[in-house]
C-alpha cells in the first residue's frame, strides 16, 4: 500500500494542479503538497472554516452530508474533498477542468482514506 | 395565401425585412398584431417601445397601453395559477404589485392581507405593498406603520427607508427622518440623493423652530403694515415640505412649474406660453436631461386647452407620470399636481382651483416600482425595459428547472430573500433555503482574496443525497439543487442567459 506522502504526490502531479493540503478540521495538517511560500496552515484554516459552515447550513436544510466543494475563482479553482473528519484541498490553476481532476481524484481520495482508516 | 403566409411565418419575415429597409407606422402595427396572434407579448412589446421612440404616433401608442396591458393580464392570471399550485409569499407579492400598478387596490390589499394570513413570518414585501397602498391612499399614518414593519425584517431596504423618510418629512417628524438618513448616508456615503433629503429634512427642522418662535408671545409689537416682501424661499423647502410659504401664494395666482432636478435644485418657470415642451432636446421650452437617458427629447408638453391646462405624453420612451400614475391620454392639472419626466419632478402650481394634492412627492412611489416583492428587482423601476428583464429572469428559472435532475431554483438577493423560485420537489422551504444558501456563498467569499484563487463566481457542493450550485452576479445568487445525476453541464448553459437579466 502506498503512503499519504506517495498520494499526495500523484495529487500534486495530475495537470494543472498546483498543490493540495491534506488536514484535520482541527487545523493539523497530515501532509502538504504546496509550493514554497504559500502558507499551508492559513490554506487550511480557511478551508475548514468554509466547510464547516457549509455543512451547518446543509444539515439544517437536510440536504445530507458534505462530500465535495468547487469553488469557482479568478485565478483558479479550489476543490475541497470531505472524508471522515479529515479534508482535502487541491488548489488548480483557472484553466483546470474540475471534472476532470475530481475524476482523477477519486481514486487517489480512496486510497488515502484507506491509510487513514487502517 | 394570405392566411397560410401568416401560419408558415413568411408574411412575418416579410414585415420585419420590410420594416428594416422602409420603417411605417402600419409595418410596425401588423407586426405587432402578429406577434400579439403568436402570443408572443413580449416581442411585440419590444418592437413597440422602441418604434413609439421614433414614431410620434398616437395609434402605436395606444397598441403599446393595450399590449402592455394584457401582458400584464396574462402574467396576474399566471401568477394566480402558480399561487394555487405553490402558495408562497413571493408570488403573492409579485400579484400585490401587479394588481398595484393596474390600480386594483383593493385586489391588492386583500392580496396582500391574504399573504400575511398564511405567512405571517418574514414576509417584508406584503407589509412594503400594503404601505404603497396606503401611501397611494394618502394614509400616510398606515404606510410608514407598515415600512416600519419592513424596515426591521430588512434593515438594507434602501427603497423603503426612502418612502418612510419622506412620509416623516411630510409629517413633520423630521428627526425620525435625520436620525434614519444620517444612518444610511453612513452606509452609502457617496449617494448624494440621500445627502440631498438630509438637507431637506434639516430644513424643515429648522422651520418648525422658527414657528415654535414665532408663536411664542413677544414683548416687542409686529409692525402691522410692514410691507410684504416676496422673498424667494430656500430651494429645497418649496417643494419638498408641506408649508406654504408667502410667494408660492402669490405665484399661484399664474400657472407656474416647480421643477426639481435630481439633485435636489428647484426652479420655477411661469407658464406664458399655450404650448409648452419639455425635453432632452435644445430645442425644448424646457430643455432637461438627467444624463440617463430617460428623458426624450421632446417629452412631455403642457398645453393650455379652454384656458386650463394639460399634459401630454409626447411618445416618450419612458412615459409622462401624474401624481404616480403613468398617462395615456392628456391629463386635466389640477393645482399642485406632481407631473414626473424622468427623474425630474414638476409640480404645477396654480391655474385650477380645484382640490389641491399634499406636497408629497408621489414620484417616490413610482421609483418603487423597483420593489415588486420588498427589496427585490433595484433594476426594475429605472431600467427601460423593466417587464421585460423580469420575464427573461422568470424564464430563466423556469427553464434552468426543466433541466433533468433539477429539483429547485432560487434566485436569492443580497439580504438573503428568494426574489424566484422554481420548484419540481415542494420539501424545501424557499425562505429558509435562501437564508442559509445566501450565507454560505457569503462564506465562501470571505478571506478567498488570501487564496490564489481569489474572487470566487460560482460553487458546486455534492453532497451524499445532492448537489447544490452557486452562481453570482451583481449581489445576487442563484442557487440549484438537483439530484446527484443533475449535469451541471446544462446548468451553465442556461445560467449564462439567467445572469444577464440579473442587473
Amino acid at each position: 500500500m502506498s503512503t499519504i506522502k506517495e498520494v499526495m504526490l500523484k495529487i500534486s502531479k495530475i495537470d494543472k494542479v498546483t498543490g493540495a493540503i491534506l488536514s484535520s478540521y482541527e487545523g493539523i495538517i497530515i501532509d502538504s503538497m504546496m509550493r514554497e511560500g504559500k502558507d499551508e496552515v492559513m490554506q487550511a484554516g480557511i478551508a475548514s472554516h468554509k466547510l464547516t459552515k457549509a455543512k451547518e447550513s446543509l444539515s439544517r436544510l437536510n440536504l445530507g452530508e458534505i462530500k465535495q466543494m468547487n469553488l469557482y475563482g479568478a485565478n483558479g479553482s479550489q476543490c475541497l474533498f470531505e472524508f471522515n473528519g479529515k479534508f482535502l484541498v487541491v488548489n488548480c490553476n483557472k484553466d483546470a477542468n474540475i471534472n476532470y481532476v475530481s475524476l482523477e481524484l477519486q481514486p487517489l481520495i480512496e486510497d488515502i482514506n484507506k491509510i487513514l482508516t487502517k | 395565401m394570405g392566411i397560410l403566409d401568416t401560419i408558415f411565418g413568411n408574411k412575418k419575415k416579410k414585415i420585419e425585412a420590410a420594416l428594416q429597409k422602409d420603417p411605417t407606422v402600419d409595418k410596425v402595427l401588423e407586426l405587432s398584431a402578429i406577434y400579439v396572434s403568436e402570443n408572443d407579448l413580449s416581442s411585440a412589446l419590444r418592437l413597440l417601445r422602441a418604434w413609439s421612440k421614433k414614431f410620434n404616433d398616437e395609434k402605436m401608442r395606444t397598441t403599446l397601453h393595450e399590449v402592455e396591458l394584457q401582458e400584464r393580464k396574462s402574467e396576474i392570471s399566471a401568477l394566480e395559477v402558480r399561487i394555487k399550485e405553490a402558495p408562497n409569499s413571493l408570488n403573492y407579492s409579485r400579484l400585490a404589485s401587479l394588481k398595484i400598478k393596474s390600480g386594483e387596490l383593493e385586489d391588492a390589499l386583500r392580496i396582500s392581507k391574504e399573504s400575511l394570513e398564511k405567512f405571517p413570518q418574514f414576509n417584508s414585501g406584503a407589509h412594503q405593498c400594503i404601505g404603497d397602498i396606503f401611501l397611494i391612499q394618502e394614509n400616510y399614518d398606515g404606510a410608514a406603520k407598515e415600512y416600519e414593519l419592513v424596515i426591521k425584517e430588512d434593515p438594507n431596504n434602501f427603497q423603503v427607508i426612502k418612502s418612510l423618510c419622506e412620509i416623516y418629512i411630510y409629517k413633520n417628524m423630521v428627526s425620525k427622518a435625520v436620525s434614519y438618513l444620517e444612518d444610511l448616508i453612513k452606509k452609502n456615503p457617496a449617494d448624494q440623493t440621500l445627502r440631498d433629503m438630509l438637507a431637506r429634512a434639516k430644513a424643515g427642522e429648522t422651520l418648525v423652530e422658527e414657528v415654535e418662535e414665532e408663536v411664542l408671545p413677544t414683548p416687542t409689537p409686529i409692525p402691522v403694515a410692514a410691507p410684504v416682501a416676496p422673498v424667494a424661499p430656500p430651494a429645497a423647502k418649496s417643494v419638498a415640505v408641506n408649508r406654504e410659504p408667502e410667494t408660492s401664494k402669490i405665484k399661484e395666482k399664474q400657472p407656474t412649474l416647480s421643477v426639481t432636478a435630481p439633485d435636489g435644485s428647484v426652479k420655477e418657470i411661469v407658464l406664458k406660453k399655450d404650448e409648452f415642451v419639455v425635453g432632452r432636446h435644445q430645442d425644448a421650452d424646457l430643455s432637461i436631461d438627467d444624463g440617463k437617458n430617460f428623458i426624450s427629447r421632446k417629452h412631455t408638453v403642457f398645453r393650455k386647452v379652454n384656458g386650463k391646462y394639460q399634459v401630454a405624453d409626447l411618445g416618450s420612451g419612458n412615459g409622462t407620470f401624474v401624481n404616480g400614475n403613468k398617462i395615456q391620454a392628456p391629463h386635466d392639472l389640477r393645482n399642485k399636481d406632481i407631473v414626473k419626466v424622468g427623474y425630474y419632478s414638476i409640480q404645477f402650481l396654480g391655474g385650477d382651483s380645484g382640490p389641491a394634492l399634499p406636497a408629497f412627492d408621489m414620484t417616490m412611489l413610482e421609483d418603487s416600482e423597483a420593489t415588486i416583492v420588498g427589496q427585490e428587482f433595484s433594476y426594475l423601476g429605472k431600467s427601460a425595459e423593466p417587464v421585460t428583464s423580469k420575464i427573461s429572469v422568470d424564464l430563466g428559472v423556469e427553464k434552468i428547472a426543466k433541466i433533468a435532475g433539477v429539483n429547485q431554483v432560487i434566485v436569492i438577493n443580497s439580504s438573503g430573500f428568494p426574489l424566484h423560485f422554481a420548484a419540481n420537489d415542494k420539501s424545501l422551504d424557499e425562505q429558509k433555503a435562501s437564508a442559509l444558501m445566501s450565507y454560505i456563498y457569503g462564506m465562501i467569499q470571505v478571506d478567498t482574496d488570501k487564496l490564489d484563487i481569489k474572487q470566487v463566481h460560482s460553487c458546486d457542493i455534492f453532497t451524499n443525497k445532492l448537489s447544490v450550485f452557486l452562481y453570482s452576479k451583481n449581489g445576487f445568487v442563484v442557487c440549484v439543487i438537483g439530484s446527484l445525476s443533475c449535469k451541471k453541464a446544462q446548468v451553465d448553459v442556461e445560467i449564462k442567459s439567467l445572469l444577464q437579466g440579473l442587473v
